[in-house]
C-alpha cells in the first residue's frame, strides 16, 4: 500500500541517520541527468559548441517536427511558471543548475542542517528568476502563516520584527533611502512589539485565532473570490504579484498542512526553518500549476523523508527524470502520430485536442461516435504523457532531495475502475482530497447507514472539493476575472459525473470485497482489459464538459456527450 | 470474544477481501506497507471492524499503532469492546 498515510508513522531520527550513508557517486548520475536536461532544453549546447539537438536530428535525418522548436533544442513543457526576467531556456538552466546545487548541499549536509540547505537555496534561486519583491511578498506569506500558528516557538518575536520589517519593505519599494529605511526599522520594531504583545493570547488559541488561521490558509480563495467580484462588478482586473501568485498556489499543501495542525501532529514549537523547508524548496518551483498538491503538508514529508535509503531515492529519483524526460519529449509527437494514423490509414477523422472537438461540434459539424471517443481518448492520453512527464520530473527533484514520494502518476492505464483511475493518476491530488474532504465527513455522518456515508464523503470530496478547490484556483488565479470564475463553475456536470462514477465504483467495492487482483494472468484477464478501455474511455469522454468555449451550454455538451455514448440528438 | 478469534476474523477479511497471489498475510505483516492497496482499504477496513465488530471507529484511532497488522488491528478491536 504505497503512500496511505497514519498518524504515527513518522520516522526516528536513528532510521533517518541509518539512512543517511554518503555514496559521492551518485552525484554523477544525477549531474549527468541534469547536462542531458540542459542539453536538451536550454542553449547550453551552442555555448559549449557542442552539437545541438538539432544539428544531431540533422545528422540522423530525422525531422524532429513537434520534438524541437524554433531555436534548435527541444520544446519542452517543463518551465519556470510567471517569470519575465530570463527567457524560457534560460530560466530553465537557472533551475536546473539551482536544483543541482540544493541537491549537493542536501546530501552533504548533516540531518540537523538540510532544512537550511533546502530553503537556502530557494531564497536565491527564487530571487534570481522572480526578483526581489516577489521574494520579500513570499516569504512575508509564509512567515504570517508560521506566527499565527506557532507563537510558542522560539525568536517568534524576533521573526515578528523581521515580518514587520518585510512589509515595511514592500510598502516602500518604490522608494529608496531614509524613507525606506524609517519604514523598514520602524514596521520591524511595531510588529515584533504587538506580537510581543499578543502572544499570550496566540498561545491560548480560542475561536477568533481559529478564524484568522484559517483565513490564512484560505487566502488563496478569498483572493480569488473577492477579486474576481470586484473585477464583475467594476470591469477592472488585477494582477496579482508573482510572490502572493506562487504563496496562493500552494493552498492544497496549506490546507493539508492545516488538517495535520488540527490533528495535533505538527509540533506547536516548530521551528521556522523546518515550516519554510514544506513549501519553499527547488522541487517547488518548476511547473506551479502542474500538481501543486505535490509534498502535501507536514506529516506526510516528514514521514517520507529518508524513510529509505538516501542513495537509493536519488537514484529512484535519476531514473523517474529519465522516464520523464522520455515523457515529455515525445507526448505531442506520438499523439500527433496517431491522429495521422487514425485519418488516413482508417478514415476516422480526430481531433488531437477536446476543445477542438467541442468547437467542430459548436459550429454544427455532424461528428460520429469514434471521432468523440477517439478524440477524447487521444487528448487524455497526451495530457497523461505531459502531465506525467512533468510531475515525474518534479517527483524527482524530491526524491533526489531526500524523500521517498510516490509518483502522481502510476501507469493510470493500468486502472480498471473509476477509483482506482484516480489512484494511479492524480495520487497526491487524491490525497489531499481524503484528508480535507473526505475524512472529516467519513467520521462525523452517516456512521450507521454504511452506503450513504461511503456516497456522501466520496462526493463531497470528489465534487464539491474537487470542483470549488481543486480545480477553481489554479483557473482563476493567473486571470482573475468574474467570467473565469463563472466559467469554472459552469463545468459542474464533469464533476458530478466523475464523483458519481467513483462513489458508485466504492460502493460496490464495499459491498462485493474483490476475490482477485486486477491484471492477474488468468482467463479473466480479458475482462480487466475491457475494464480498462471503459474507465480510460468514461474519463475521457466526460471532459467535453470541462473544456467550456465560446457559444457553448450545458445542453450542446450534453449532446457531444451522448454522442460519445452512440446517441445522436439533433439540437 | 478473544483477541486470538477477532484475529482470525481479521486474517479472514484481509485474505478474501485483498488476495495477493503468492505470498502468504501473517499476522504480523505489515499491512501499512504490504498488504493494502490505497486509502480506501483504510476506509474498509474501518467499514468492516464496524460492522462486524459493532465499535466505533474514531478518527483518531486511525493511525499506525493500531492499524499496522492483522494483531494490532486485534488487539485494538480487544479493547474497544472492552
Amino acid at each position: 500500500m504505497a503512500g496511505v498515510r497514519l498518524r504515527g508513522s513518522k520516522l526516528a531520527p536513528e532510521t533517518q541517520r541509518a539512512h543517511d550513508r554518503h555514496r559521492p557517486w551518485v552525484i554523477v548520475p544525477v549531474f549527468a541527468v541534469l547536462l542531458l536536461y540542459c542539453w536538451c532544453y536550454t542553449h547550453l549546447a551552442a555555448w559549449l559548441g557542442v552539437p545541438t539537438p538539432r544539428e544531431v536530428f540533422d545528422a540522423l535525418g530525422l525531422s524532429g517536427t513537434r520534438i524541437l522548436d524554433e531555436d534548435g533544442n527541444f520544446d519542452s513543457k517543463l518551465y519556470a511558471s510567471a517569470t519575465e526576467i530570463f527567457n524560457n531556456d534560460d530560466e530553465r538552466l537557472i533551475m536546473l543548475a539551482g536544483l543541482f546545487g540544493c541537491f549537493v548541499s542536501v546530501y552533504f549536509a548533516p540531518l540537523r542542517l538540510k532544512n537550511l540547505a533546502i530553503v537556502g537555496w530557494f531564497v536565491p534561486l527564487f530571487g534570481l528568476l522572480y526578483g526581489v519583491p516577489a521574494t520579500v511578498l513570499l516569504l512575508a506569506a509564509h512567515l504570517a502563516i508560521w506566527l499565527a500558528f506557532h507563537p510558542g516557538a522560539g525568536r517568534s518575536v524576533g521573526v515578528a520584527g523581521l515580518w514587520g520589517a518585510l512589509v515595511g519593505w514592500l510598502a516602500t519599494a518604490g522608494q529608496a533611502g531614509w524613507p525606506q529605511a524609517i519604514a523598514v526599522v520602524g514596521a520591524g520594531a511595531l510588529a515584533s512589539a504587538i506580537y510581543h504583545g499578543s502572544r499570550a493570547a496566540l498561545t491560548g488559541g480560542g475561536r477568533w485565532l481559529s478564524v484568522l488561521r484559517t483565513c490564512l490558509i484560505q487566502t488563496c480563495m478569498i483572493v480569488v473570490l473577492v477579486a474576481t467580484v470586484r473585477e464583475g462588478l467594476t470591469g477592472r482586473m488585477w494582477v496579482m504579484p508573482v510572490g502572493l501568485l506562487f504563496f496562493c498556489f500552494q493552498w492544497a499543501r496549506l490546507m493539508v498542512y492545516h488538517a495535520d495542525y488540527k490533528d495535533g501532529e505538527v509540533p506547536r514549537d516548530l521551528p521556522l526553518g523546518d515550516y519554510l523547508a514544506l513549501f519553499l524548496t527547488p522541487a517547488a518551483i518548476p511547473n506551479l500549476a502542474y500538481a501543486p498538491y505535490l509534498g502535501q503538508g507536514y506529516t506526510f514529508l516528514q514521514e517520507r523523508r529518508l524513510a529509505a535509503d538516501k542513495n537509493a531515492l536519488v537514484l529512484s529519483g535519476v531514473k523517474l527524470w529519465c522516464l520523464a524526460l522520455v515523457y515529455m519529449v515525445f507526448a505531442e509527437h506520438v499523439t500527433a502520430r496517431f491522429v495521422v494514423l487514425m485519418r488516413e490509414v482508417f478514415g476516422v477523422e480526430v481531433f488531437k485536442f477536446t476543445s477542438d472537438l467541442v468547437r467542430a461540434h459548436l459550429a454544427g459539424e455532424r461528428l460520429s461516435t469514434p471521432t468523440v471517443l477517439i478524440s477524447t481518448i487521444v487528448d487524455q492520453a497526451r495530457i497523461f504523457l505531459i502531465y506525467g512527464g512533468v510531475t515525474h520530473f518534479r517527483v524527482g527533484a524530491w526524491r533526489v532531495l531526500g524523500y521517498r514520494m510516490e509518483t502522481q502518476y502510476d501507469r493510470p492505464w493500468l486502472a480498471t475502475n473509476l477509483a482506482a483511475l484516480w489512484s494511479r493518476f492524480a495520487f497526491h491530488f487524491r490525497e489531499f482530497l481524503v484528508r480535507v474532504f473526505y475524512y472529516p465527513v467519513f467520521f462525523r455522518w452517516f456512521k450507521r447507514r454504511r452506503t450513504l456515508r461511503i456516497f456522501v464523503a466520496t462526493m463531497v470530496a470528489t465534487v464539491v472539493g474537487n470542483l470549488i478547490w481543486g480545480h477553481i484556483p489554479p483557473r482563476t488565479l493567473v486571470d482573475l476575472r468574474w467570467g473565469t470564475l463563472l466559467a469554472g463553475l459552469s463545468t459542474w456536470p464533469y464533476f458530478l459525473l466523475l464523483g458519481l462514477g467513483i462513489s458508485i465504483t466504492q460502493v460496490v467495492l464495499l459491498r462485493r470485497p474483490r476475490t482477485r487482483r486486477p491484471w492477474t494472468r488468468d482467463r479473466r484477464i480479458a475482462l480487466d482489459v475491457v475494464c480498462a478501455y471503459l474507465t480510460f474511455q468514461f474519463f475521457s469522454l466526460i471532459h467535453v464538459f470541462i473544456r467550456p468555449q465560446e457559444g457553448g451550454s450545458l445542453w450542446a455538451y450534453t449532446r457531444l456527450f451522448l454522442r460519445g455514448l452512440g446517441i445522436h440528438l439533433e439540437p | 470474544m478473544t483477541e486470538a478469534e477477532i484475529a482470525a476474523t481479521i486474517h479472514a477479511y484481509y485474505t478474501a477481501s485483498y488476495p495477493h497471489l503468492g505470498r502468504a498475510l501473517e499476522y504480523d505483516t505489515d499491512l501499512l506497507n504490504e498488504w493494502f492497496v490505497d486509502s480506501l482499504g483504510i476506509v474498509q477496513t474501518v467499514q468492516f471492524l464496524e460492522d462486524t465488530f459493532g465499535i466505533d471507529v474514531a478518527r483518531a484511532d486511525v493511525q499506525v499503532d493500531n492499524f499496522h497488522s492483522v494483531r494490532a488491528l486485534a488487539a485494538y478491536v480487544r479493547r474497544k469492546l472492552g
